[in-house]
């Protein structure tokens, strides 16, 4: 009955899977192909100039000591120099993490509470017009190509409507004029923080498509979840016998229906972080958003192998993370779960 | 066994030509073919038949809880003089679980998983007991909080729980099936309803659970003075436990008796198949087989839908269903073997019945 010893428990396998997590990115990035000491070097480097860079790099020790060394600095905060730029790592991701996170995280929460929102809509009026409609509108979201939805806002709300910003993260004037001033990373929080409104307006108002983009996927799977969970949670004898206990019908629905339909619908808000982390690759490419998929793009295309398995260091941990603190989250809305 | 003077008092319920049709892909479904019973102050009812006849949907209706699409009832469901038919589902409301209360077979899975048995018990207490809370309020003292929680215990100890702090903070899955139906009928009865429908109320349960359960409920709706639809599979238990027997089949009521005359002088064919099939009257049996196969519902048989398994069918059988027949003020059948009028000459067949009398 009690939360600690289940919390323990998922502690301890998220700190085994990313153990396990860190040890695959580690022997794989030491398959890929390409001499690693001769693109740090640069073009045309002499033969005795690798070698220094294949000894300063540690890459001529046996590969399991280079794993020790590497779960050493990994675990101090060192994920390695960028071979390209020659800055380390973790601080450039620490940079573009928030960048990337907050448009997520914006999506991932309007995609729930609306995804909810309508999945119980449409379960409330099954059959209707509206179910018919929001069952529709949910499939095309999901069904959507990301990259095309986020050309399509762009043409409609810039080009046509010239409601929204192109693309970018703040205006360049309001850069000189109130530039943000970095305190956890996240610019709308900053922003705030600082008193910086103008900057916080702007900033808010360009990142509307690159959210609007990113929400379809997640709000579609969500609400036909919700919907589907519902449905199924209504049909139960539970409900039956408290609808036979005289219980309030909204009472049914929206306190008992929603709460013991919850549980699925979280599992999958779990698997949306990671997908629509995937997914601002895309996204912020078009919208030109300074965030982690930039940064990953020139990555791969340089081969900057540090570079690449900070990147998916980071996401394999964020999508660990989102899943067990969605696990955590279930437990507490479904006892039953073990 | 409770004798009610059933000849004297008014019925508490009365289900009047009682007719539900469901929506099915092949058309219409009349699940329910005009069911008519009543139920007596203090009285159990057992409603017998076999699997699919239609006697949850009996119970079900009478509450108004099939689904709502596409379902259409017609007919009376008389409680107090009042008929359920006629109001609203808002208007419905206050009847459920208030005056007419209901159990189903399984209690494990109609107990929400993910509340504590003690945050559904005590929103019931609310809704149903205000003014029991204030009593108890007043009278040790204590808050609306803990005096709900007072009730709640009391409750509990009736229907033999205990440890109740500890089941309080239980959920559904960590308690047993005997439990979990004991908590059932606490709730059940919180306001001491006029009527209680316990649909397969111990089918799910082991047999010597099943009978302490059995025991508590009729001691219980003994004293709160609660009737009940007793719907049950098992010929043993209704002898046990019930003053009058109700035979379903295929969306009717064939027989009504006091449960002494079905047992010992069954009128219906079908009746008297059923109770062939139980070797052994209390043996906890289940109906057996009788020959032949249940109706499809889609298409039944034309006039009595026993017909096709009928030892006894008469040429009329075939085209108009029998009208119910008493054949004494409190034993009803619907045959054409009885009554005074004989609308048809049997074919070949005896027109007296076969009185299969079981030990
Ligand atoms: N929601 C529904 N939709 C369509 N048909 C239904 C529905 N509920 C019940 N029925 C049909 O109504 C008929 C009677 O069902 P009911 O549940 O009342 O049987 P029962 O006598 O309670 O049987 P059992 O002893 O198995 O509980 C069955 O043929 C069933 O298929
Ligand atoms: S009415 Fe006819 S078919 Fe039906 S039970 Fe009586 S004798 Fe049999
Ligand atoms: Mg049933």
């Amino acid at each position: 009955m009690s939360l600690v010893p289940f919390l323990s428990r998922r502690l301890i396998g998220l700190a085994v899977m990313l153990v396990a997590l860190s040890a695959l990115v580690f022997f794989f990035s030491r398959s890929i192909p390409g001499d690693v000491a001769a693109m740090y070097i640069g073009g045309m480097a002499k033969p005795e100039q690798i070698e220094r860079a294949r000894q300063e790099l540690g890459l001529d020790q046996p590969l399991t000591l280079q794993y020790v060394k590497y779960m050493k600095k990994l675990l101090s905060g060192d994920l390695g120099i960028s071979l390209r730029t020659h800055r380390p790592v973790f601080q450039d991701l620490l940079e573009k993490i928030p960048m990337s996170m907050e448009v997520v995280l914006w999506a991932i929460a309007l995609a729930m509470v609306l995804g909810i929102g309508f999945g119980g809509l449409a379960a409330l009026r099954q059959g209707t017009w509206i179910d018919e409609g929001i069952k529709w509108l949910s499939s095309a979201a999901v069904s959507i190509p990301i990259f095309f939805l986020a050309l399509l806002l762009q043409l409609i709300f810039f080009n046509l409507l010239g409601w929204f910003p192109l693309q970018g993260r703040i205006d360049t004037f309001l850069e000189f004029s109130n530039p943000l001033e970095l305190v956890t990373g996240f610019s709308l929080i900053d922003s705030l923080l600082t008193g910086n409104h103008a900057a916080f307006f702007n900033v808010a108002w360009h990142m509307v498509l690159p959210v609007l983009s990113l929400i379809a996927y997640p709000l579609g799977l969500i609400t036909r979840l919700t919907r589907s969970s519902l449905l199924e949670v209504m049909s139960q004898d539970y409900i039956l016998a408290a609808r036979a206990s005289g219980i309030r019908e909204s009472v049914l629905f929206f306190r008992y229906g929603l709460r013991n339909a919850l549980s699925p619908v979280l599992t999958v808000v779990g698997l949306s972080v990671a997908l629509t982390l995937l997914a601002t690759f895309y996204v912020e490419i078009i919208f030109n958003w300074p965030g982690i998929g930039y940064y990953a793009l020139t990555a791969i295309l340089s081969l900057d192998y540090p570079v690449l398995m900070g990147v998916t260091l980071m996401i394999g941990t964020v999508y660990v993370v989102a899943n067990t603190s969605m696990d955590i989250l279930r437990r507490i809305v479904d006892p039953r779960i073990k | 066994m409770m004798k009610s003077n059933t000849s004297v008092s008014q019925p508490v319920l009365r289900v009047r030509n009682l007719k539900v049709d469901f929506p099915s892909s092949r058309g219409r479904v009349r699940i329910l073919e005009g069911v008519n019973f009543s139920l007596y102050p203090g009285e159990i009812l057992a409603l017998v038949g076999e699997t699919g006849c239609g006697k949850s949907v009996t119970a079900k209706s009478i509450l108004n809880l099939l689904p709502r699409s596409g379902v259409h009832r017609h007919g009376e469901v008389f409680l107090d003089g009042c008929d359920l038919m006629k109001l609203s589902n808002a208007a419905m409301r206050p009847f459920r679980g208030r005056r007419i209360a209901m159990i189903f077979q399984n209690p494990q899975s109609s107990i929400n998983p993910v509340f504590t048995l003690g945050e559904q018990i005590f929103r019931l207490i609310r809704m149903y007991l205000s003014d029991e809370i204030k009593a108890v309020q007043q009278r040790l003292n204590i808050s609306g909080r803990a005096a709900v929680g007072q009730i709640a215990k009391e409750r509990f100890e009736e229907v033999g729980l205990t440890d109740v702090e500890r089941l309080l903070k239980s959920y559904a899955h960590q308690i047993s099936g005997g439990m979990a139906q004991r908590y059932r009928i606490a709730t059940a009865l919180l306001s001491s309803p006029e009527v209680l429908i316990a649909d397969e109320a111990t089918s799910a349960l082991d047999v010597t659970v099943q009978s302490h359960i059995l025991k508590l409920l009729r001691s219980l709706c003994r004293r709160k003075g609660t009737s009940i639809v007793f719907i049950t599979h098992d010929l043993g238990i209704a002898a046990q436990m019930c003053d009058r027997v109700a035979v379903m089949y295929s969306g009717r009521i064939v027989e009504t008796a006091p449960t002494l005359s079905i047992f010992e002088a069954p009128r219906h064919p079908y009746t008297q198949g059923l109770l062939a099939a139980v070797p052994r009257l209390g043996s906890g049996k289940r109906l057996a087989n009788i020959p032949g196969m249940i109706p499809d519902l889609a298409n039944p048989p034309a006039g009595c839908r026993f017909h096709p398994r009928c030892p006894q069918v008469m040429a009329c059988c075939k085209e108009e269903k029998p009208p119910q027949q008493d054949i004494d003020e409190q034993h009803q059948v619907a045959c054409y073997l009885y009554g005074e009028h004989v609308p048809c000459l049997p074919t070949g067949h005896s027109r007296q019945p076969q009185g299969a009398i079981v030990e």
